[in-house]
């Protein structure tokens, strides 16, 4: 397993195993959030027969990618890959449920049990659409400051899945408060709930709500949620990943007029012995 | 057969996609929608599209689409 040196030496691996043939991947890249791992040192590559692993190092634990050309040369380079591992290792596998109950299957003879399933909703509007009348302005919701970044990164670390849910680090949240992605609403020092969301164009990801356990049932998520689509007016489609035992919050999106879309993402997990 | 842009169309409807020069940058597909959309331009033309040409720039905009499928002797 070695260092990865930069994006550029990472997607010539890529085109090395994409050559010929078919792909099978949960390899998506966004080049800036590679180069930022790339620069923190914890992206790591290897190759077994024609099968590209790339590994991320999160905390106290690794996720792995995978390319490669068919099912059956994964699950040889990954009989490959596990004793070289000695730490707890995440994957998800993505896709329409057939699909990835398929790749699933591959990771069990390597060591790796379901851990959860999130599932992929989506909210869409079109140009012609009537837009909702706009909500009265709210001063308390307001977009975080560079100097939430600790507070916030705590609070997720308390409240989420780490194997789970990709949980944003100390940095990312100071970065994400610094370029206006986050919308919170304060009580005294504390924040008593947020709003983590990205915009692409026309296309938003909801990555994070939360409300702090001692600020529930106040209407702090309504009212960052209503923020969160006044401010994004251009947007069509809206997205999130929800754990698929999370009734409530399921219930909740869809509420606002998100539907589950299809798209599943399983994660898996392989535990050292 | 389906154009292409009814290939986008059925996709993702919410968008018009003859008003962007870059799909992906326009967040009209994202990485999960470029694999739909090559099954469906493999199904729709009877072709396959080798993972090699699974790249975001040759399904950026209709001309990377249609110069793809002329690659696989497809005139859309």
């Amino acid at each position: 397993m070695n260092q990865v040196p930069s994006v550029a030496a990472l997607y010539e691996q890529m085109a090395r195993t994409r050559r010929a043939g078919p792909l099978v991947t949960n390899f998506y890249p966004v080049p800036a959030k590679l180069q930022r791992s790339i620069e923190r040192g914890e992206l790591f590559s290897t190759t077994a027969g024609d099968v590209l692993f790339v590994l991320r190092r999160d905390r106290d634990f690794l996720h792995l990618s995978f390319v490669a050309g068919t099912a059956e040369e994964l699950a040889a380079a990954l009989r490959e890959l596990v004793p070289s591992v000695a730490e707890t290792v995440t994957v998800d596998v993505l896709g329409p449920r057939e699909r990835v109950a398929e790749l699933a299957e591959l990771f069990a003879p390597a060591g790796f049990r379901g851990h959860c399933e999130l599932h992929r909703m989506t909210r869409t509007t079109r140009q012609e659409d009537t837009p909702p009348p706009p909500a009265p302005p709210d001063p308390e919701v307001v977009f975080a400051s560079r100097d939430d970044g600790p507070a916030l990164a705590a609070m997720l670390e308390t409240a989420l899945d780490r194997h789970g849910e990709q949980i944003p680090d100390e940095d990312e949240m100071t970065r994400a408060a610094a370029d206006r992605k986050i919308l919170i609403v304060r009580s005294g020092p504390a924040i008593a709930g947020l709003l983590f969301f990205e915009v692409t164009g026309q296309s938003s990801l909801l990555r994070h709500w939360l409300v702090a356990p001692t600020h529930r049932d106040q209407r702090i998520g309504a009212r960052l949620m209503r923020r969160y689509f006044a401010d994004c007016k251009d947007v069509r489609r809206f997205l999130l990943w929800v754990i698929s035992e999370n009734h409530n919050a399921i219930d909740r999106y869809r509420h606002y007029g998100y539907a589950q879309d299809g798209l599943i993402d399983q994660v898996l997990i392989r535990r050292p012995s | 057969m389906k154009t292409v842009q009814e290939v986008l169309k059925g996709i993702r409807p919410e968008f018009d996609f003859t008003t962007s020069e870059d799909f992906i940058a326009d967040g009209m597909l994202d990485s999960f929608d470029v694999i739909t959309l090559i099954s469906e331009l493999d199904q729709n033309y009877g072709i396959s599209i080798v993972g090699a040409d699974i790249l975001p720039e040759n399904v950026r905009n209709l001309e990377a689409i249609e110069k793809l499928l002329h690659k696989y002797g497809i005139e859309p």
